[in-house]
């Protein structure tokens, strides 16, 4: 045992010890302090790489981006050559409609031998979507999927097609895959996404097809989601089958960060029905249980996700209320908590030591009968009380030494009707390879402005959130008013402009352009949509002293021209627009600003995290030893008939966004007559194969 | 002295040679030489984008700096951007040049990023339209920089 322990102190610990030392002097190395130009240095090659270029549609920008560059080849090394050929924005999918995009080039020198130097072009354009990037499953999927949470797989392609496979004692060798078909952006109306996935083995069979759609908002509520969708399955329970046929329709929503709670909330809910069948005898039913029956039922959903730097926290909670009668009177009602938390502490480069952990409970109560198999059935499968979306809320006991529902043994029989688990896996990274090149992570320059574009990213959105605050909307309710005012001031100097041609031209010249001037900024106020005005308001006002248009009318039309002509017209009109510009400041220096500040912050605080993640921890290849520990109660049942332990370790490879597979054995350490000694669990989850 | 065309847009801010800790350490592998960076502004309807880059410029002991200005604008969120509508390469008078300064090492604020997206990007987009002079719009882009 101690044997077995040291070695896997090896496996985690000396690959990690080993590329810590790698930061030793090597042949050709360069310094950035080296005068390559001035030295006489030329050009041995040149290259442009971008983390995401293995998504095929940035390969090809990569590939003309390449082209471009290759002239300087062979040339000597002159810095306005080498430092201008490149426009970043042009490797961002088009249409992008983010308002946080990241656009960065990166030139580097390696191999500075023989006065030659290769020329590296490090391209980086992200747009992060800043309210989705804040979920628990996003945060998942950076490591996973970094493209996704980037931005930057939003190309043309619309099929995509993920095939999987895995091995279960349950369900024996298992193939499938989903099929996947997204219409182009705003094409597709109120659908965005088609999926049609399948999984079938000797012993068991899923087939489900969805429909859905999703809308941002630029209110509370940041984004909606709908779903459609029908599934067919039917897998084995121990000696038994069960079988579900139903059709769901679901709404969920999520609402910006909440300031004081400094997380975005989501709720939703869903209406199914069907029939959920099994083959149970009826001796081991339980009671006001059914073997089948026809059903119906309504879902409700609600919970929180936080992020923090190395931090990711989900709280749900699930009621079901189901019906098993034709008269649709309440046969069940069950309840699901389920808090996760996955815990992640990076150290060296790209490397890091996570902790996920995860406890669910479930309980159901029984005003009617419930057909068996809506009832908890544990194993090493996750089912989510909201089918096929990616909000996650597990609502089965999960323990990964017993086979996919064989925890099902209750003192009431077979299928439990309450049930807590706690899951834990830890891992470390040990073998890698950056997605991002730690020369390119650990260059100050490239710090700061990264920092650079995440605060100018941040007053993007902080404008937005001023242009809701009730005094600016007093403000700019105003625009119209002023927009007439303006004109009729307007009419009133043209009247009095011919009433005396050839006079005081140039303070008619001034007072004309200062209107015109005004008008074109009010009226592009009025043109924005609400959330772009800011800076067209602000630039009426003395908030902008800069501009301060209509301060600028006063000074020219009635301090400049107006003490000259003494016209009461003008005088009149000028008045006008002046009560309504004093309304405007009184109304617009009133506005609070550190509450947009606090909301834009909140919002930004998740892009940073992602950006974080993205820059600092994604691998593009890994290999992390796992170690579990899972402990499951089912019950009605005593501690002896129905809690189970789980103990184990494996090991965890991911080709990012290609391939990712888990292997493991989970030891069952108290396990009853029948069985087994553990369970193999073996995943392996293969990207879209058109990639 | 400001000048306009359509050509595509760049943007440099060179960093410091000698900078930070990499030049501290052994030699190493990679020598960063220059960072691009363009702001990316996009208006909350999606309609809008304005790219704000600042290059600087070193030839002895003066310092310049260009302010590279493109406005796009697009029909409806489904379209392309495609090509900018105007295209503003603005010398910034020396008197700015610790505000060019600051804003690209710290980013824009929230003034300057209204500025950009309004009145700035308005004014390019009067100048496209030959509403207003270049040299006009020029001096509303440049005024970015002025805003806290």
């Amino acid at each position: 045992m101690r044997k077995l322990l040291n070695f896997a102190l090896a496996l985690v610990v000396c690959p990690a010890l080993a590329g810590q030392q790698k930061a030793v002097v090597t042949a050709g190395s360069c310094s950035s302090a080296t005068h390559f130009e001035a030295e006489g240095y030329t050009i041995r090659s040149v290259r442009v790489e971008d983390p995401f270029s293995f998504i095929p549609w940035i390969g090809a920008k990569v590939h003309e981006a390449q082209t471009a560059v290759a002239g300087l080849s062979g040339k000597p090394f002159r810095m306005d050559d080498v430092t201008k050929p490149l426009n970043s924005s042009a490797f961002l999918p088009d249409p992008s409609d983010q308002r946080v995009q990241l656009d960065l080039i990166v030139v580097s020198l390696e191999n500075c031998d023989d006065k030659k130097v290769d020329v590296v072009y490090w391209v980086v354009s992200s747009q992060i979507a800043p309210v989705l990037s804040a979920t628990f499953e996003a945060g998942a999927k950076e490591t996973t999927m970094p493209e996704s949470s980037a931005g930057v797989d939003a190309a043309g392609k619309r099929l995509r097609i993920f095939p999987a496979a895995g091995y279960d004692a349950t369900d024996r060798l298992f193939g499938g895959g989903t099929l996947d078909y997204r219409p182009a952006k705003g094409r597709g109306g109120l659908v965005d996404h088609l999926g049609i996935a399948g999984l079938g083995s000797t012993s068991m069979h899923t087939v489900s097809a969805n429909l859905s759609g999703s809308r941002d908002a630029n209110d509370w509520l940041a984004h909606a989601q709908w779903q459609l969708d029908y599934t067919n399955r039917s897998e084995p329970a121990d000696a038994t089958l069960l079988s579900q046929g139903r059709l769901v329709g679901q709404f969920s929503a999520m609402t910006r960060p909440l300031v004081k709670l400094g997380a975005p909330l989501r709720f939703g809910a869903s209406l199914e029905g069907g029939n959920l069948q099994s083959n149970v005898a009826a001796a081991d039913l339980g009671p006001d249980t059914l073997a089948s029956s026809g059903y119906g039922s309504a879902k409700m959903f609600a919970g929180g996700s936080w992020r923090s730097l190395n931090n990711r926290l989900s709280a749900s909670y699930g009621a079901e209320i189901g019906s098993s009668n034709a008269n649709f009177s309440v046969s069940w009602v069950k309840q699901i908590v389920d808090i996760a938390d996955d815990w992640t502490l990076p150290f060296g480069d790209h490397r890091s030591v996570g902790l996920e952990s995860r406890f669910t409970g479930g309980w159901i109560q029984l005003p009617g009968a419930i057909p068996e198999a809506a009832k908890f059935f544990g194993g090493n499968r996750e089912f989510s009380l909201i089918p096929g979306s990616d909000w996650v809320v597990r609502s089965n006991p999960f323990i990964r030494s017993i086979p996919a529902n064989r925890l099902a043994q209750t003192d009431a029989g077979f299928g439990g009707t309450n049930f807590v688990c706690l899951n834990l896996t830890a891992s470390v990274v040990t073998w890698r390879f950056p997605l991002v090149p730690s020369e390119v992570t650990s260059d100050p320059g490239f710090a700061e402005l990264l920092d650079s574009q995440m605060k100018s990213a941040t007053s993007i959105v902080r404008t937005g959130y001023l242009t809701k605050e009730e005094h600016f909307q007093a403000a700019a309710a105003q625009l119209d008013s002023v927009k007439s005012s303006l004109a009729a001031l307007s009419d009133a100097v043209t009247d009095a402009q011919k009433s005396r041609p050839g006079q005081f031209t140039q303070l008619f010249t001034a007072c004309t352009s200062a209107i015109k001037t005004a008008s074109r900024r009010t009226q592009a106020a009025l043109a924005a949509s609400e959330g772009d005005k800011y800076g067209s308001v602000a630039a009426l006002l003395s908030a902008d002293p800069m501009e301060d248009r209509l301060h600028k009318v006063q000074q020219a039309c009635v301090a400049g021209l107006n003490a000259e002509l003494h016209d009461d017209n003008i005088a009149a009109r000028a008045a006008a627009l002046e009560s309504l510009h004093t309304e405007m400041e009184r109304s617009f220096a009133a506005i609070n600003e550190s509450t947009a500040s606090a909301q834009a912050d909140a919002e930004m605080k998740y892009v940073k995290t992602t950006m974080n993640t993205l820059m600092h921890q994604v691998n593009l290849f890994s290999i992390s030893p796992v170690a579990i520990f899972d402990v499951a109660h089912l019950g009605p049942a005593n501690s002896a008939l129905g809690t189970r332990y789980a103990v184990g370790g494996g090991v965890r490879a991911g080709l990012v966004s290609h391939v990712e597979f888990t292997l493991g054995y989970a030891a069952n350490p108290k396990r009853l007559p029948g069985e087994g000694k553990g369970a193999l669990f073996f995943g392996m989850q293969l990207k879209d194969v058109f990639e | 002295m400001p000048k306009a065309s359509k050509k595509a847009a760049r943007k440099t801010t060179k960093i410091s040679r000698a900078a930070g800790p990499m030049a501290l350490a052994a030699a190493p592998k990679r020598a960063v030489i220059a960072i691009k960076v363009h702001f990316v502004l996009n208006t909350r309807n999606g309609l809008r984008r304005v790219i704000f880059g600042l290059e600087k410029d070193t030839e002895g002991d003066i310092t310049k700096w260009i302010i590279n200005f493109q406005l796009f604008e697009r029909a409806n969120k489904t379209d392309d951007f495609g090509d900018a509508i105007i295209t503003l390469d603005v010398e910034v008078d020396t008197e700015l040049n610790q505000k060019a300064e600051t804003a690209a090492h710290d980013g824009l604020t929230t003034g300057q990023a209204g500025h950009a997206l309004g009145p700035a990007a308005d004014d390019a987009k009067a100048a496209a339209n030959g509403e207003i002079g270049e040299d006009e719009a020029s001096g509303t882009v440049q005024d970015t920089l002025r805003k806290k």
